[in-house]
């Protein structure tokens, strides 16, 4: 009976190391995420490059000062989104005068909920576009994560964009400190 | 020695408590907090319906909002159009998605 027990407690002992082993080989057959695919940038050919908005909302009105100014448009119903914009955070905490966001959204509370849940809510530099009526009006952007490039308040040019760093990269150093943090 | 065993015994459900206390306060610290709307992932979409409930032509057909993303890094690439659709008050009532392969289609 002992001896019984035993070749089953061996058995058992040799089946964990077998799962183990599977899970190990499974684990090296998974592909590594595809870094090349997140860093690409795309321009947004649609967007109303040269264009000077006529109206600035309140919280972008130090963009238009600024002689390059960065403003990320991000949505509440795009699910990329919302990694990016808990990298933003980060970024909006150091405060650069040529940083803004837009949170398009499909109401009100939900672009205030957005940006709460990503702590970008206590910014001043934060604009929450209803319906994304206003940059899709100004500049003809529709789809996020993007990133508009101004000087001295002219859309220089939209970047659709997965990855924070690397779109920050693409349009060039704004500051050495937004560069550390990203 | 009969007062020893009751101390021992108020001391461990003294411990008890202590450690069932705290796993309800992290537990309501870490999902007390639940959001007030319920939005969930639908390819690159955050919809307010999972899986989207109503069809892309009727989501445009009344008050919407329409926003964009981009689905797949390798493979095939897709443009979504994330559609929440609204009633006339403004509440959202419907979600839908339409998509189109943009690269490596095949």
């Amino acid at each position: 009976m002992i001896l019984f027990l035993s070749v089953v407690v061996f058995l058992l002992a040799a089946a964990v190391v077998v799962v183990f082993a599977m899970l190990g080989e499974l684990a090296s057959r998974v592909p590594a995420p595809d870094d090349d695919g997140r860093r690409r940038i795309e321009s947004i050919d649609t967007a109303k490059a040269g264009h000077r908005p006529s109206y600035w909302p309140a919280a972008l009105a130090h963009v238009a000062d600024q002689e390059y100014a960065l403003v990320l448009v991000l949505s509440s119903t795009c699910s990329s989104c919302e990694t990016i914009a808990g990298q933003v955070r980060t970024m909006l905490d150091r405060g650069p005068a040529n940083l803004a966001v837009i949170v398009a959204c499909p109401a009100r509370e939900r672009g205030e909920h957005f940006a709460a849940v990503h702590g970008i809510d206590r910014h001043d530099a934060l604009f929450v576009d209803e319906d994304g009526a206003w940059v899709k009006r100004e500049f003809a952007v529709d789809t996020s994560p993007a990133a508009l490039l101004f000087r001295n308040g002219t859309l220089q040019s939209a970047l659709l964009f997965w990855d924070l760093p690397a779109v920050l990269n693409a349009v060039g150093s704004l500051s050495t400190a937004d560069q550390e943090v990203a | 020695m009969k007062q020893t065993i009751m101390k021992m015994r108020t001391g461990r459900r003294k411990v008890l408590a202590g450690v069932g206390a705290s796993g309800l306060a992290a537990a309501a610290a870490v999902f007390g907090s639940s959001t007030p709307a319920h939005a969930a992932n639908w390819a690159c979409c955050t919809l307010v319906f999972v899986p989207p409930n109503v069809s892309y032509s009727s989501c445009t057909a009344g008050p919407h909002y329409v926003w964009q993303c981009t689905f797949g890094t390798v493979g095939p690439v897709y443009r979504y159009n994330c559609c929440e659709k609204k009633n006339s008050s403004g509440t959202i009532i419907g979600s839908a998605t339409k998509y189109t392969c943009i690269s490596n289609c095949g």
